[in-house]
């Protein structure tokens, strides 16, 4: 994984930027989005094996460092996953389907 | 990464503002915020994840990713590959996993081994534990955060299949949950009825005075994935009856790969850029063996549809637009086939036509959008 290359405190928060990407911030974002899953016993970090059960904030900040995406040039790049395309639609039809969506349940 | 920059994914979009090359804003959604209405769509589906939001102009912008992974044993060899290879990647445990479209053109230079798919038949891969949590991962990533509180979102799921005893259900409240846990207020809507709204089917019918009218939201939609084809019969926006037929475009895939023996990654990047349904070239063998399979795969397909409503005797009073979109829908030629085939078998009620979605990629995403904006409407 790549070096530390920033360390903030704001208001009484820390954050870890690892090639310009906030560790905690991932980190939440992966507790969120793991929420309480199965656990798993893996090996993460290197050499040293570890039994890790990713049920606390520790071992989500773990998992969310070794997540980090490398490309050339040591760039981290996960903002960049997938690619994006723009369509353009009618507006007057687009108006007139969400009139009509208007009017249903659910 | 690749997909908009390649020929199979240029056919049919109406209008693309960038030239169809990724944008390289990093956060497009949250840097756009002012510009789109709230209310985002999602498309969870077996081969791709889609997340798309609408600018307030009736500009559709949709982020995609290839729904695979290619594990690699961690090594100083695969280290080195990784590195060198401008690989997208994620490790974990012992393990890299290449994500997305670079699964795809990784398991193609290496030629050996295969992806794995988090998702099957539509709904998440129950027997790969570790990918699931990997696929939730991808998720975040690419559907990013709300740009208000409690955002709408609605996520396309599939009606359950008619051909095979599965359940989405499990598959449903885990991505509702996910979504939740994001700070979205997130609900589901069937696949095929995203098509509905993305594409507006109409129905002809008859006057009290003998004219005729056309009848907005009213047809049938379908919407043909990797794992399964949907299908939905709307009435003005409302969804009559759905359900959904298994051994879709992955099937084709797989059966293609199986009389070949060519791997199945080669088999889809064939699929994907040399198909042309309509100047079938006879001389390549997997073109041929994927055109075989698709006029299988679309005689089975129009066959159920008929089936089912012959058998529920649906009867319609006008004549009924058949839409028809999704990814493998996409190769050259595929709706005249299909309209030829379809037209052939009996149905309760008319068929006025068959039409193809101008953007067949992005239909279900843009129809899942539609129908979160007008929850996000409703709630003011």
């Amino acid at each position: 994984m790549g070096d530390y290359v920033d360390n903030k405190k704001m208001q009484g928060e820390s954050s870890i930027y690892v090639n310009n990407i906030d560790v905690n911030e991932i980190a939440n974002a992966v507790a969120k989005a793991v929420g309480n899953m199965m656990p798993v016993v893996g090996n993460y970090g290197g050499a040293v094996k570890k039994d890790d059960f990713f049920n606390d904030e520790n071992s989500m900040k773990k998992i969310a460092e070794s997540m980090i995406v490398q490309r050339s040039k040591n760039e981290s790049n996960f903002d960049d996953l997938g690619g994006v395309v723009e369509t353009k639609k009618d507006n007057n039809k687009l108006k007139s389907t969400l009139d009509l969506l208007s009017g249903l349940g659910d | 990464m690749g997909w908009a920059t390649r020929k199979g994914f240029e056919m049919g979009v109406e209008k693309n503002t960038n030239g169809n090359k990724p944008a390289k804003d990093s956060d497009l959604f949250r840097d756009g915020v002012k510009d789109f209405m709230p209310g985002v769509g999602v498309d969870i589906g077996t081969s791709n994840i889609v997340v798309s939001r609408c600018k307030k102009d009736g500009t559709f912008v949709s982020r995609h990713h290839r729904n695979m992974l290619y594990p690699l044993e961690v090594s100083d060899e695969s280290s080195d590959l990784l590195e060198r290879g401008d690989y997208l990647y994620v490790k974990v445990s012992d393990r890299y996993y290449i994500v997305g479209e670079d699964a795809l053109k990784l398991v193609n230079a290496i030629g050996k081994g295969e992806v794995i798919r988090p998702m099957k038949d539509g709904i998440m891969n129950p027997s790969l534990k570790e990918s699931t949590e990997l696929l939730f991962y991808i998720i975040k990533a690419v559907v990013g955060d709300p740009i208000i509180e409690n955002e709408c979102l609605r996520f396309s799921v599939p009606a359950n299949p008619i051909d095979q005893d599965i359940n989405n259900l499990f598959h449903q409240m885990t991505l509702q949950s996910c979504f939740s846990k994001m700070g979205y207020s997130a609900k589901p809507v069937n696949e095929a009825m995203c098509i509905c709204y993305d594409c507006n089917p109409i129905m002809i019918a008859e006057t009290d005075g003998g004219d005729k009218e056309e009848v907005p939201l009213s047809g049938i939609s379908c919407s043909c994935g990797a794992g399964m084809t949907n299908v939905a019969l709307s009435y003005k926006g409302m969804e009559m009856v759905s359900f959904s037929i298994t051994h879709s475009g992955d099937y084709i895939d797989e059966r293609s790969s199986q009389v070949t023996g060519t791997s199945i990654s080669k088999i889809i990047r064939k699929k994907e850029r040399n198909l042309d349904l309509s100047n079938v070239d006879a001389s390549d063998r997997d073109i041929s063996a994927i055109s075989i399979y698709y006029d299988e795969f679309m005689e089975r397909i129009s066959h159920g549809i008929s089936k089912y409503f012959v058998d529920k005797k649906t009867d319609i009073d006008g004549d009924i637009e058949i839409v028809v979109a999704g990814g493998t829908s996409m190769p050259s030629g595929f709706c005249q086939r299909f309209d030829s085939i379809i037209r052939a078998k009996q149905f309760p009620f008319r068929i006025y036509r068959v039409r193809h979605s101008p953007t067949p990629f992005y239909s279900v995403v843009q129809g899942a959008c539609i129908r979160a904006i007008s929850d996000q409407q409703k709630r003011s």
